[in-house]
């Protein structure tokens, strides 16, 4: 309270944020309004349609996360960032938790002092080129011009594969998506990397797609996930089982719709838990009973979000691999709710 | 008078110039093949823009105006150039940024106060009292475009005449300097303190007469809102249903398409066979075919896009009904929990008071456990964690309170959060606030830089240098990653507020350069002529010297808009949507992804009227302005 | 009648420091040195406190770890395996490379701009006007994004160099290849001997200048002007083609050529292994970015320096030219000994400040890929480490020393070249 009274007038006018306390979930019940950072602009991740309204895998899960805690899958501002403004923006409280197709790392975690509420896409650092280039394997590429993504782990990851193999390379560092894919298309670069879900939605927008391809090399380990302040456990506690609920939710069978049906009671306990007809992990968030149900019937569980705005239906088409629930093989996991 | 028969006694009339010394082969021969080099150049420029516009003019115009996505744009074989839907899809957002397109007049109408507001600045043939809506514009402005309460601007606007009033009460004691200082420390302090208040205050007060009208008003409008939800529903299936049909024939014509396309190919095989073994007729008779049944996939495509278009129209009706309904419920329990909410608060404050009466006096003040010293024993660290969390869900709590009251009280325009600013509209915003309120600044810094006094000189002059010394990029960067650092912890400053800081701080800079030359361009005479009727130095100023050196300076003011304004483009670079920042907004779409030029073009074209209309327009003003011969 | 008394009292007392304008005005500056010393003390330890509160002292010791990424332009020897330090001083000199380039491309440019748009022919006078108004009046930003993709666009990429039957050639007898990757221009080599050669130049450029003076205090005396271009022409040239030929040529180039699957090897086989590309050990490697960069700035600073030129041009009176014709002078030393002179002094200040704006605006590099300062320590270091604080005092610590150093320099020269009053 006490600045919000020191810059009176500047409050007033809600140019500067009026409350903060200690933690972020009574900021955000209080502002009733979730501010969470996505990218500016990234296929299938984030991005706002014609109307100004911002869709994308991400962005499904920020709506999710203001369904728990607002009741209200629109009360969220979509604050933009960009490779540069994230961190800040998150450590300064400008936003309450980023949702950027950040990948976990040590440093991070640690060194920048963010909580990782956990993975929600796993993704690796890929190589695409032009099939007449005459590669079959990364490990050919001595002598390439690469194009990279910058403001990522990205040119760190190349920088030491390509070292460890003993091969050398031209960078050419860019910024944005667009002007890669530019250079790319015009033959400046031979190869262009980044996440290969980035590099499947950018080939999937050529209009000759069939004539390049991904190599089979996948780098590195981008586990991409949301990330909160460190040291306010409470809020990452609400963030990371939002998460987990929609994961569950996948796993035990909840989806849009059914899950009226579902909230009514059924014969599986750990559902019942789940949707808060029994127990009471709700007020042990400090939510109510029905936030995980909440959550869910923003765009379905872990799996309908995942299909409706990157899986094979979309102009994006990735398939799950990596990102398939553990009993399909692959990594989703979501510990139990009890 | 000698008869000289051979003098002639009429003129004669005048003969037309010799052909090829009049009209245009003259004007040619003058003007474009004077000599060697000047026919060279002049063949050489005529083969540049041939060349320019026969690479531009087939992009440009074969080119759609009306597809919704890039791959529609790559299916339709008439299409080779650009993809102009994408401008089509997105203009009101690159216009408005996110803006709601129900308020869109605001920014409309502020755009046009605007023009009334700068009118007296340029053109001097207007009543002087217009000059008091320009000085009041920028509260206008803000109420405007950011909406809220207006006791807020009205508040700060109310500081010039606390200020007013208390120098003149001041000056009867201290004097007229001491009044000055004296007013302009209660001015800030009105600023800082009193205007949240009083804006808290009236909106409360007003809150509490309304909020019985407000739930009946409510309670009686949402069964209306839940009929409205229904039957908006109950027309989507009449939508849904034309979409089956309009999906069968579509197989069939794209097959009889394909089947067209391979008779082609073959007749055309056999004419590489053998030339004359197919008629011309029969050709002819196949590419007929071919392109009858493109033209019928297409039309069936289309057909199903209007039918798919419909019925998300119809969606997006129902959402919208959806919408509204949640809205008033969700309104309607906050105002019917607000009792509720005024008993938790003041058993809150109780339990405050009696856990702070508990703590030992040297841990009262403390606000977080990290800081609490070590000597400090379990039970009171407990006791102290205990408080610490009461207030802050109090201070949650208060908060609560403060949005539905400001909710429900609202003296003013529905509030747009900053978020929801962009294209060109926050482009017009950051550079028109950056050399508004630049301009002060800039006055104070130029007549410092001319001051005697050298700590003032040196500050100016070390501050006008250092930001003309760095890139405005830096600045930016300063203002999205750096200044939260600066202020108080916990404070945060709005994103489109902290650019604007810095970009004013950076406009002053340039500013005080152009009104410093203004203020060289006087004759020393004027100067002197202030000093000799005996006006001390703000008289002299404020009355003679300002407005001779500012009108000089408007040229070169209106030139450091123009720049600022192209400047603003950098702010995409922090991640704002503005027009460039836009594009990467766009190709996060699925449907644009990829679509480079189509934007820039617009985006530069759109830049390119604003600046160069102003740029013609500081050139006028210099030819006003000129005394000189 | 009695006298008031004026006379100033003796004592000191507090008010003088308000009312007495002996005093008034070191009052204020004590007051505004406060002020502004409470304000900045405030800043300060605002920034120490929220510094310390995220566990990132202000500390300058990141700047020895290593970088871990790879600069592909680069004047000085730097790896992934480099400090970051170093990552910023490569930045730093690609930053002063650009700028260096920009500002000569923009002065060539601008000049002839601003002389074509006074020309007397139509056309190009219209054309140059056009480009003026198009050019100034778009954000640069733009034009760096289009100067890449028209540079994309007109070259060729280096697989259509490839085979038999290439698309592309090389240009200047084989000697240059121009690709969208960039240009590969021939590098020299200086064999044993190439000093003499060298040492012969360096004297002819000292015998040139030695003759320039003695031309013209033999014009002053005498009132013969000699054809000293023609002669300073072969100076520069004769000689130390001369000693280039007598040292049995010592200097040679490197030209530019490719390598991997499909090239043609040293021994004029076939090379089948790696990709293939231009060779990135032989020639010198012009980089696309670096190109489109350079071209982009100062075709967008050209319109200005254009505008500043007609300016300075058209500010030198009609009377001078007409002075100048009745002394008989020809056209060309008109131009040159009397409106050029005089034009220049006009021209010099908003040339600076043209300089500066180039240099401030090269930090858009990033957009281009261009790992210029801002790209570097700006950039990629400060995302890796998380120092925006320190990154971004350095990045300005940069750009304001190198301002102030060109506001130096051509401030220097603006004074040599004033009018002197005497």
């Amino acid at each position: 309270m006490k600045k919000s009274i020191f810059l009176g007038t500047l409050a007033a006018a809600g140019l500067v944020a009026g409350f903060a306390t200690a933690g972020t979930l009574d900021d955000v019940q209080a502002n009733g309004v979730l501010k969470c950072g996505v990218s500016t602009g990234l296929v299938g991740f984030a991005a706002p349609d014609a109307n100004g309204v911002w869709e994308g895998f991400d962005v499904s899960f920020c709506r999710s996360v203001a369904a728990a805690v607002l009741g209200d899958s629109d009360a969220v501002e979509f604050v933009p960032t960009t490779g540069k403004t994230r961190f800040t923006a998150l450590a300064s409280g400008e936003i309450d938790m980023l949702a950027r197709n950040t990948t976990w790392t040590f440093s991070r975690d640690v060194d920048l002092k963010f909580t990782f509420i956990g993975v929600n896409y796993y993704d690796g650092q890929g190589f695409m080129v032009r099939k007449d280039l005459g590669v079959a394997s990364a490990t050919e590429l001595d002598g390439a011009t690469v194009c990279i993504q910058t403001g990522t782990t990205t040119e760190l990851n190349l920088a030491d594969y390509f070292r460890a193999n003993g091969m050398s390379y031209e960078p050419v560092p860019i910024e944005t998506n667009a002007e890669a894919q530019q250079q790319y298309l015009s033959g400046a670069c031979d190869v262009y990397t980044t996440d290969a879900s980035g590099l499947a939605a950018t080939r999937a927008t050529f209009e000759d797609a069939d004539e390049h391809m991904l190599l089979p090399e996948i780098i590195s380990k981008e586990p991409l996930g949301p990330l909160v302040r460190h040291g306010d456990d409470e809020w990452a506690d609400v963030v990371r089982w939002t998460l987990n609920a929609l994961v569950s939710a996948e796993e035990l069978g909840v989806t849009s719709a059914n899950l009226a049906e579902m909230s009514a009671g059924t014969d599986n306990p750990e559902i019942n838990r789940l949707l808060g007809t029994e127990g009471s992990l709700g007020d042990m968030l400090g939510l109510d009973a029905d936030w995980a149900a909440r959550a869910i019937a923003v765009a379905g569980n872990y799996g309908e979000v995942f299909e409706a705005n990157i899986g094979e239906g979309t102009a994006i088409g990735l398939s799950r691999g990596l990102n398939a629930q553990w009993a399909q093989g692959g990594l989703i996991y979501s510990p139990p709710f009890r | 008078m000698s008869n000289y028969s051979f003098v002639r006694t009429e003129m004669l009339s005048e003969l037309p110039a010799p052909r090829g010394e009049t009209g245009i082969i003259r004007w040619a021969r003058d003007n474009l093949f004077s000599g060697i080099l000047s026919s060279i150049l002049t063949l050489l420029s005529i083969i540049v823009v041939v060349y320019v516009f026969w690479q531009f003019i087939p992009w440009a115009f074969q080119s759609s105006l009306d597809h919704e996505s890039r791959r529609i744009c790559f299916d339709d074989p008439n299409i080779t150039g650009a993809c102009w839907g994408v401008i089509g899809d997105r203009f009101n957002q690159l216009m408005f940024g996110f803006y709601p397109r129900s308020e869109q007049w605001r920014i409309l109408l502020a755009a046009v106060l605007l023009l009334v507001a700068i009118a007296p600045i340029l053109f001097d043939k207007l009543p002087r009292k217009m000059i008091w809506f320009s000085a009041m514009y920028p509260f206008i402005g803000f109420a405007l475009l950011w909406g809220g309460t207006i006791w807020g601007p009205i508040g700060a606007l109310a500081g010039f005449a606390v200020a007013y009033y208390a120098h003149k009460v001041l000056s009867s004691f201290v004097g007229s300097l001491g009044a000055t200082i004296g007013s302009v420390f209660i001015c800030l302090l009105w600023w800082f303190f009193a205007v949240a208040a009083i804006d808290g205050w009236i909106t409360s007060a007003i809150s509490n007469t309304r909020v019985e009208g407000q739930i009946s008003a409510l309670e009686e409008s949402i069964p209306g809102l839940e009929v409205a939800v229904t039957e908006q529903a109950a027309l989507e299936p009449a939508f849904a249903v034309l979409i089956d049909p309009l999906k069968e024939p579509i197989d069939a014509v794209e097959q009889e398409f394909e089947a067209a396309e391979d008779a082609l190919a073959e007749l055309i095989a056999q004419m590489a066979e053998n030339e004359n073994s197919v008629s011309d007729a029969a050709m002819r008779s196949a590419l007929d075919l071919v392109f009858q049944t493109q033209l019928a996939t297409s039309d069936a495509k289309r057909a199903l896009r209007g039918a798919e278009d419909d019925l998300e129209d119809a969606e997006d009706r129902t959402g919208a009904a959806e919408r509204e309904l949640k809205d008033a419920n969700k309104f309607l329990n906050e105002l019917q929990g607000l009792p509720d909410l005024r008993e938790e608060l003041a058993g809150l404050e109780v339990e405050l008071d009696v856990l702070t009466e508990g703590l030992p006096s040297s841990v009262r003040g403390v606000n977080s456990l990290t800081s609490v010293d070590e000597d400090v024993s379990t039970e009171d660290r407990e006791s102290l964690g205990d408080r610490l969390d009461v207030k802050s869900s109090l201070v949650a709590k208060n908060g609560s309170l403060w949005r539905i009251q400001l909710h429900s009280g609202l003296v003013g325009f529905e509030p747009i959060k900053s978020a929801k600013f962009g294209g060109l509209a926050m482009s017009l915003i950051i550079g028109i606030a950056g050399i508004a309120i630049s301009f002060p600044l800039g006055i104070v810094l130029a007549l410092g830089r001319q001051s005697d006094m050298f700590i003032v000189k040196t500050l100016s002059v070390g501050y006008i240098e250092f930001i003309r010394g760095v890139p405005l990029i830096t600045l930016l960067f300063v203002a999205s990653v750096l200044l939260n650092y600066f202020m108080p912890k916990g404070t945060n400053f709005d994103i489109l507020l902290r650019v604007v800081i810095m970009v004013t701080l950076f406009a002053a800079a340039y500013m005080a350069e152009v009104i410093r030359g203004g203020l060289a361009a006087l004759p020393t005479g004027q100067y002197e002529a202030a000093d000799a009727l005996g006006l001390d130095y703000w008289k002299s100023m404020q009355l003679i010297i300002m407005p001779q050196a500012l009108k000089i300076a408007i040229p070169g003011i209106v030139g450091t808009f123009i720049g600022l304004f192209k400047d603003t483009t950098l702010v995409s670079i922090i991640g704002l949507l503005d027009p460039v920042g836009l594009t990467i907004a766009i190709r996060g779409d699925s449907d644009w992804n990829g679509i480079v030029w189509e934007l820039y073009l617009f985006i530069a074209i759109m830049f390119w009227v604003f600046t160069f209309s102003m740029s013609r327009y500081s050139m006028y003003l210099e030819r006003k302005l000129q005394t000189g011969h | 009648m009695a006298m008031a008394d004026h006379e100033a009292p003796k004592s000191f007392n507090l008010g003088m420091l308000i009312y007495d304008t002996r005093y008034r005005s070191m009052t204020i500056q004590i007051v505004v040195l406060i002020l502004f010393m409470l304000g900045a003390a405030w800043l300060v330890d605002n920034m120490l406190s929220n510094l310390a509160a995220l566990g990132k002292p202000l500390g300058f010791k990141f700047l020895s770890d290593t970088a871990g990424y790879d600069i592909g332009q680069r004047l000085v020897e730097y790896s992934s395996q480099s400090t970051h330090a170093r990552a910023a001083l490569v930045g730093l000199l690609n930053t002063l490379l650009v700028a260096a380039l920009g500002c000569l491309l923009a002065t060539v440019l601008g000049v002839l701009i601003g002389i074509a748009r006074l020309s007397k022919n139509w056309v190009v006078a219209r054309l140059m006007t056009v480009y003026i108004e198009i050019f100034r009046n778009v954000p640069v930003l733009l034009w760096i994004v289009f100067a890449m993709a028209i540079f994309l666009e007109m070259f060729p990429e280096p697989k259509e160099f490839k085979g038999e039957n290439a698309v592309a050639t090389m240009d200047l007898w084989n000697s240059v290849i121009l690709t969208n990757r960039g240009f590969f221009i021939p590098n020299p080599q200086f064999f044993a001997g190439s000093m003499v050669v060298v040492l012969v130049f360096v004297a002819s450029l000292v015998g040139i200048i030695f003759f320039g003076r003695w031309a013209k205090a033999h014009q002053e005396r005498t009132g013969n002007i000699l054809p000293t271009f023609w002669i300073k022409l072969g100076v520069f040239i004769v000689p130390a083609v001369l000693a280039y030929f007598v040292m049995g040529q010592p200097i040679g180039l490197e030209l530019p050529g490719f390598e991997g699957r499909g090239a043609i090897g040293p021994d004029g086989e076939i090379i089948t292994k790696g990709i293939f590309r231009v060779d990135a050990d032989r020639g010198i490697h012009l980089r696309g970015s670096l190109m489109a960069l350079c071209l982009a700035l100062s075709l967008y600073t050209a319109a200005f320096i254009a505008e500043a030129v007609r300016a300075g041009i058209m500010a030198i009176s009609k009377g001078q030219t007409e002075a100048a014709n009745a002394l008989g002078l020809r056209p060309n030393r008109t131009m040159n000994l009397v409106i050029l002179p005089q034009a220049l002094r006009v021209i010099i200040p908003p040339l600076i400040s043209q300089y500066l704006n180039l240099t401030k605006n090269s930090s858009l590099a990033i957009a281009v890929g261009y790992m210029d300062v801002t790209g570097t320590l700006g950039g990629i270091t400060m995302n890796q480490t998380g120092r925006e604080m320190e990154c971004i005092l350095l990045l300005m610590l940069c750009y304001l020393v190198i301002s102030l150093t060109i506001s130096a320099v051509m401030n220097w020269y603006n004074n040599s070249v004033k009018l002197k009053e005497r």
